[in-house]
């Protein structure tokens, strides 16, 4: 069998050009693998991690009503100010922080332009700051004050309505009671998140704003959790049973996982997208490897009738040019995976700008539009070993080609 | 003692509808350290004969028995091995490996069998290389040799086993004359010294001016010839 290894080596020696570029076709495939699989992984990661920053936390507590009718953000179906209090003791009791929030749909308009949809959010800014990583993204003009009686828009708001800081907006809305309410509202400060649905939609007031002028009357539609060590668990275990011990049994908890449910399925659906890129690459390396072990075969076919002739067994034929494959595959893996990790550690530090093409799109993910990658060592192996491992299995169709011919034919064979 | 014995051997080949007849009751023996030539036309049947004796192709009907071995119903790995162990080939293109160099190509065929250690496999392959002529050749590659050369390779990797039987098809067809005299005066010289048998197939007058006994095939039959059975 040494013998066999050693001229499998030599024939991948024999026409350099051709290992070399069927290894580039695979090192490229690999290499799309590594860095496209870093990204999709660092997207999926940064999305839940951008949900719990900018849009839920760990878990929220809303009445069993609100969370019925969570989208049409009623104003009506509250917790109470008693009730919040209890609340922000039984947080504080499992380490965590609280954020009281109360989001109703406006029109939002400035000068004579039209009024555009927007949720905006009454939050108490200090302990809106705990759970939420809105003040870190200011851009413009400053975060907002427990007193602020000014408005906190998004880089995506401003663009839309054309105002900027400093400039008067006309929000009108509903109170709680029904009735309308126009109110003008100087914009003191504009962020940028990188969750591109809160970029969209959310605007921020005071919730001491709100209640003067929506009757709020104290109450939050949700309260936000963030907890110390980052996971649910085990401050919702913690949580659940106090509010059943308090008896505010008409409240109820929902975790980041269930309100980003939509995104959640979505993010599977586009594992099934990486499962076809995986595919699509495992084509392109098939494809490749089997149409340079179909060439060697056919070139060869006289020196492999010459070898059973002298007394190879036909498995060690095939197994020699399973041999050569792996050499290909292994050559064109290690290249890729050299590529792959230049390629993403570039993506890692730097990140890659999509801004022009993903604009204005909803790609799905609750990312920025730089996209970042995530170093994946696991992945890295495997491509390497999915590289090899394709290349072995797909040769072995030309390789079993090559010893089906009679001996006599292929001796003869022109 | 007969190496090899051909009874009742036919061979037929389809070609798309048509069955060709390319050996008819052939009736042959090859005694050890013969030094022999099948001879005829194109089309006479030379190289199935050869191929039949060679494990390389099997006979339709009849019996070849190659060392006291009946080698008609054996499985292709068998086969594998008595060529390995029983035979040399010969052929008319030469046939190297053209990756590995004089010395690699015979010592390859050493190396399949397992039977003596690379030192031994390195000692036997230096020697045949010198008995052909191919001193100070050893790491040229098929290509940096002449085809004279080449062949000598050739009858070198068939040799250096000490196979029962020699087979060479047409072993001087791509060579010029006096090239091609050369390697028979060399295959004569090896038969006599090593008393390994040859078997050969030709046209060529030359060639078969050198064999000892000539078998003349004709439309798949033995007609006539000279020396032994």
């Amino acid at each position: 069998m040494r013998n066999i290894i050693i001229l499998a080596f030599k024939n991948l020696a024999r026409h350099k050009k051709r290992t070399i570029i069927t290894s580039v076709a695979i090192s490229f495939g690999i290499m799309l693998l590594i860095w496209i699989h870093g990204m999709l992984k660092w997207a999926d990661n940064e999305s839940q991690r951008n949900l719990k920053r900018y849009e839920f936390g760990n878990f929220t507590i809303s009445t069993k009503a609100y969370k019925e009718d969570r989208d049409s953000f009623p104003v009506d179906m509250v917790i109470n100010g008693s009730e919040i209090q209890k609340i922000f003791r039984i947080a504080e009791k499992t380490g965590s922080y609280a954020s009281p929030r109360t989001g109703f749909k406006s029109m939002m308009s400035y000068k004579r332009g039209f009024g555009l949809p927007y949720i905006v959010f009454a939050i108490d800014p200090e302990k809106d700051a705990q759970v939420f990583n809105i003040k870190e993204k200011i851009m413009d003009g400053q975060y907002l004050d427990k007193n602020s009686e000014g408005i906190l828009i998004s880089a995506h708001c401003r663009k839309e309505l054309g105002a900027g800081l400093g400039d008067y907006l006309v929000m009108e809305t509903r109170t709680k009671y029904d009735t309308f309410q126009a109110l003008t509202i100087k914009v003191v400060g504009i962020y940028d998140c990188p969750d591109p649905v809160v970029n969209r939609n959310h605007l921020f007031i005071t919730r001491n704003m709100a209640e003067k002028n929506l009757q709020l009357e104290g109450t939050a539609a949700e309260i936000a959790f963030r907890t110390k060590n980052g996971n649910n668990e085990p401050a919702l275990s913690l949580v659940k049973e106090s509010l059943s011990s308090a008896g505010l049994t008409g409240l109820t908890t929902e975790t980041w996982q269930e309100l980003g449910s939509d995104y959640l399925t979505l993010s599977q659906t586009k594992k099934g997208g990486s499962t076809m890129i995986i595919f699509f690459i495992f084509i392109i390396v098939a494809v490749g490897i089997i149409n340079t072990m179909l060439m060697a075969v056919f070139e060869r076919i006289r020196e492999i009738g010459m070898l059973r002739a002298l007394g190879v067994r036909d498995r060690d034929i095939v197994s020699s040019f399973i041999v050569e494959a792996a050499g290909i595959g292994i050559l064109g893996s290690l290249i890729g995976l050299i590529l792959g990790i230049g390629v993403s550690a570039y993506s890692v530090y730097h990140g890659l700008d999509f801004t022009s093409s993903f604009k204005d799109m909803d790609y799905g993910y609750r990312t920025g539009t730089i996209f970042y990658n995530e170093w994946n060592p696991e992945m890295m192996a495997m491509a390497v070993i999915f590289g090899i491992l394709c290349s072995v299995l797909v040769s072995i169709i030309p390789a079993r080609k090559a010893v089906k011919m009679e001996i006599t034919d292929s001796i003869r064979y022109i | 003692m007969a190496i090899i014995k051909c009874k009742n051997v036919f061979k037929d080949y389809k070609v798309g509808h048509i069955v060709v007849h390319a050996l008819k009751d052939i009736n042959v023996e090859f005694k050890k350290g013969e030094f022999s030539a099948i001879v005829g036309p194109s089309g006479s049947g030379k190289s199935t004969l050869l191929n039949i004796i060679g494990c390389l192709d099997k006979a339709t009907k009849g019996e070849v028995i190659l060392n006291d071995i009946p080698i008609k119903d054996q499985d292709k790995n068998v086969l594998a091995d008595i060529r390995r162990d029983h035979l040399g080939f010969v052929f008319q293109t030469f046939n190297l490996i053209p990756v590995l160099t004089a010395f690699e190509n015979v010592n390859f065929v050493l190396s399949l069998k397992k039977d003596s250690s690379a030192e031994e496999n390195r000692k036997k392959t230096l020697k045949i290389l010198e008995e052909v002529g191919l001193k100070g050749l050893e790491n040229r590659r098929p290509l940096d040799l002449s085809g004279g050369q080449q062949q000598r390779v050739a009858i070198a990797r068939a040799l250096v086993k000490e196979p029962a039987l020699v087979l060479a098809d047409e072993p001087t067809a791509n060579l010029d004359s006096h090239t091609g005299s050369e390697i028979m005066q060399l295959m004569k010289d090896l038969n006599k010294k090593k008393s390994i048998t040859f078997i050969f197939s030709t046209h060529d007058k030359m060639v078969m001016e050198h064999a000892r006994r000539i078998i003349n095939l004709r439309d798949g039959m033995i007609k006539n010839g000279k020396g032994g059975k």
